[in-house]
C-alpha cells in the first residue's frame, strides 16, 4: 500500500505484504514518522497470483490468473493546520474586507460574528479569500 | 635665491603631478572602469542566478506554518462584492499544497486530525474473485459491508 503526496509526488510506502482488507493510518509513513499536511493518493499493488483449481476429482487441476488490486485508490487530505485570519481591511462605506486562508485544505466557509453578522461559503475551497462584511 | 628655486621646482612636480593627473588618469579610470564594470555584470549574473536558484527553491518548499512566511495575499482586489476579484492564475504561482482553486469534490476523505487516525480500506478483489471461481460470488467483502 503506497500513499503519494500530490503536489511533491513523493511516495511512501505504508503496508507491505499483507493479506489485509483495511489499514488504520494515523497520518504517518511507513516508519510512523508524521508526514506534512497536504493531498495524499493511496493506492495498493499486488502482483496478479495464478491460483490452481481442481475443477473436478481426477481431472487436471486449472491455473488462473487473479486480478492484481490496481485501479483501487483514494484520496486523502491531511489538514492538521488551522485557517488563519489575515487582516481586516476597510473598504469604505462601512464595509470591512476580511481576509483568511487555509494554505493546505482551501476554505470552505467563512463567517463574521458581531453587530452585524455575515457568512460566505464556497465549494472550490480556495485557499485565500476576502469576505467583504458590513462593519456594524 | 634658493628659495626661489626650490619653490619653481615644487611648482613644476605640481605642474607636471597635475598634468599626469590630468592626463594619465584617462586610460587608468578607463580601465578601472571597465573592471568594475565587469565585476558589476559578473555579480549581476551571479545574481541573477541567485535570485533565479531562490525563487526556484522557493517554488518547489512546500509551504510551513512559520509566521516569517505569512504573505499579504495579492490575488484578490477589494471592490466591496462578498468574494472579491478572483485570479486563481496568481494563486497557481503562489504554491501551498494544491493551487487557488483546487475542487474538494476530488477528494473523499479528510484525516480527522481529533481522533489521530483513520480507517483506509479496499475491496479485498482476491477474495471476491476467488469466490466467483467457486461459483460463489461475493460483492464486497470491506469491513462492516455484508
Amino acid at each position: 500500500m503506497k500513499l503519494k503526496e500530490v503536489t511533491t509526488k513523493k511516495e511512501y510506502t505504508l503496508l507491505s505484504d499483507s493479506h489485509a482488507s483495511s489499514f488504520v493510518w494515523k497520518g504517518t509513513d511507513g516508519s510512523n514518522a508524521p508526514l506534512p499536511d497536504g493531498f495524499y493518493y493511496w493506492t495498493l499493488e499486488a502482483d496478479a497470483p495464478t491460483i490452481t483449481f481442481i475443477v473436478e476429482e481426477g481431472k487436471e487441476p486449472v491455473p488462473k490468473t487473479a486480478p492484481a488490486y490496481n485501479g483501487q485508490s483514494q484520496m486523502v487530505l491531511l489538514d492538521r493546520t488551522a485557517p488563519e485570519v489575515l487582516g481586516v481591511h476597510p473598504l469604505g462605506n462601512n464595509r470591512l474586507a476580511i481576509e483568511t486562508r487555509d494554505m493546505v485544505g482551501g476554505l470552505k466557509k467563512v463567517t463574521t460574528i458581531g453587530s452585524a453578522q455575515g457568512s460566505e461559503s464556497w465549494t472550490t475551497s480556495p485557499i485565500r479569500t476576502a469576505v467583504a462584511v458590513p462593519a456594524g | 635665491m634658493m628659495k626661489g628655486r626650490v619653490w619653481s621646482r615644487s611648482l613644476a612636480f605640481m605642474l607636471l603631478g597635475s598634468l599626469m593627473l590630468g592626463l594619465a588618469p584617462a586610460a587608468v579610470w578607463a580601465e578601472a572602469a571597465d573592471r568594475v564594470g565587469t565585476a558589476l555584470v559578473e555579480g549581476g549574473k551571479a545574481l541573477q542566478v541567485k535570485v533565479a536558484a531562490a525563487v526556484q527553491d522557493l517554488k518547489e518548499e512546500p509551504w510551513v506554518d512559520d509566521p516569517n512566511k505569512t504573505e499579504t495575499p495579492q490575488y484578490y482586489s477589494f471592490s466591496g462584492d462578498q468574494v472579491l476579484e478572483e485570479r486563481p492564475d496568481m494563486g497557481a504561482d503562489r504554491l501551498g499544497y494544491a493551487s487557488s482553486y483546487f475542487s474538494m469534490n476530488e477528494t473523499s476523505n479528510i484525516f480527522p486530525v481529533a481522533q489521530k487516525q483513520m480507517t483506509l480500506s479496499w475491496t479485498d478483489m482476491l477474495a471476491t474473485w476467488i469466490s466467483e471461481q467457486e461459483g460463489t460470488p461475493k460483492a464486497d467483502r470491506r469491513p462492516g459491508i455484508p
